[in-house]
């Protein structure tokens, strides 16, 4: 995993196959991110999460380009959810919109499932007890790669 | 004749008795109430030396030598005055070291005998459970994404399942894109309820061979499938095993020994256990 880019053909920005497939016994994908970071002219740092592709017909609002959540279907008292929303699988070429070949930068993919019980909601259920109401009790699990990383060519 | 003896419960617990009149002696002779006395005998040196050596790959010089024996010193003249103060007693670590070496002392002498054949055939034959071969699966699948077909999921099965019996489409130009393989050989069962997700596997381990069958749901969606093989699962012999048995063997034997001399060690007190306070056990619904 991982991987090292440079010297990028003038007029052009690099493209990444991503795909991910859902582990068999857990929940379905919402959606796979790419995670950009980059150094400016000035030596700060900066980071950007692209949604690359996503489960059902979902739109990303047309002003701030933010893709409205898959939907919950975690029962917390049971400790249930199920797989009726969401994908088992995600594929999608992407390129990246704002590549500037003079800058250092970094991509790195993350994948989301769907909302599933977090821990606190098993434990609650198992023992009988109730949580305290700050207590968190769902989560969105994930998954993310090693970074390619883009050098610019001298 | 001397294994035996060595097996001996018996010669365990005379064992166990010299090592505490040894270490009996040893707290007297070093006790606090005799003016205290540390001598650094010639022995204590060589091991000190033998020690650094191991260690550096080098023997140490007089400089490091003079180190050695002030810590040795030290460490005889904390470790004795740490006795007297009791704090040995009562220490969860100590307690569990002096166990591990214990315990190490009669393992070492009960189960490092090699098996012959005949054991390991008979230890074989006694625990099939533990060397018996999974079942083994080649086939080929056309996956079906119902996000795709929607309504029309169980039409479009069962005309590309009646092609496919027909010997018409070619198989690997059917079906929806798919990150699995369309094709596995010998895959262990359980492997393919790791891949698939166990009811694709319990549909797939009663599927008739040589045929296109189906659909099987797996957790991603419907699978048409082709069983070109099964290996049903089997008794390996032990040439096959012969590894894994002796490394069980020597398990059980281990445990074996271990019991026993327990039997043994605990045939000389008499155990009493107080009930436990109900409410300090962990009540599981």
């Amino acid at each position: 995993m991982g991987g090292d880019l440079s010297n990028a053909p003038a007029g052009k920005s690099p493209a990444f196959l991503v795909a991910a497939l859902k582990d068999p016994i857990g929940a379905n994908l919402d959606r796979i991110q790419i995670i950009k970071g980059w150094l400016d002219s000035k030596g700060e740092t900066h980071e950007k999460v692209y949604d690359v592709v996503w489960s059902g017909d979902r739109k990303p609002d047309p002003k701030t380009g933010e893709l409205s959540p898959v939907g919950d279907t975690v029962d917390v008292p049971n400790a249930t959810y199920t797989n009726t929303i969401g994908a088992s699988e995600l594929i999608r070429v992407w390129k990246d919109p704002e590549f500037d070949p003079a800058q250092r930068a970094f991509y790195y993919v993350r994948v989301l499932e769907i909302p599933t019980p977090r821990w606190t909601a098993y434990d609650a259920k198992y023992f009988g007890i109730t949580m305290p109401p700050e207590v968190p009790m769902k989560g969105q699990e994930r998954a993310y790669t090693s970074p390619i990383w883009y050098t610019p060519g001298k | 004749m001397l294994r035996r003896i060595i097996r001996d419960p018996l010669f365990h617990f005379l064992m166990l008795g010299a090592a505490i009149f040894a270490i009996y002696g040893f707290a007297r002779r070093h006790s606090t109430d005799k003016p205290g006395e540390i001598v650094v005998t010639q022995g204590t040196i060589e091991n000190l030396v033998t020690g650094f050596t191991r260690t550096w790959q080098r023997p140490p010089t007089e400089e490091d030598l003079r180190g050695l024996i002030r810590d040795y010193i030290r460490e005889e003249a904390a470790y004795r005055q740490a006795l007297a103060m009791g704090l040995d007693r009562d220490d969860m670590i100590l307690r569990r070291r002096l166990r591990q070496k214990l315990e190490f002392v009669s393992d070492d002498l009960a189960s490092r005998t090699e098996p012959s054949e005949r054991d390991l055939q008979t230890f074989l034959a006694a625990h099939p459970e533990l060397f018996q071969r999974e079942a083994l699966f080649s086939f080929n699948q056309i996956y079906l994404n119902p996000q795709i077909h929607g309504t029309s999921l169980q039409h479009d099965e069962s005309r590309l399942l009646n092609a496919l019996q027909k010997g018409q489409p070619d198989p690997a130009a059917e079906g929806d894109p798919f990150l699995l393989p369309p094709s596995f050989q010998d895959i262990t069962f359980a492997d393919v309820k790791k891949t698939f997700g166990e009811q694709f596997a319990s549909g797939l381990s009663s599927l008739p061979t040589g045929q296109w069958q189906g659909p099987i749901r797996s957790s991603y969606g419907e699978h048409l499938i082709l069983l070109s093989k099964r290996t049903d699962r089997y008794m390996p012999v032990l040439a096959e095993v012969r590894d894994q048995v002796r490394r069980e063997w020597f398990d059980a034997r281990h445990i074996e020994a271990t019991n026993r001399f327990y039997q043994a060690l605990l045939s000389h007190y008499t155990v009493k256990i107080e009930p436990p306070e109900e409410k300090k056990v962990a009540q599981v619904r």
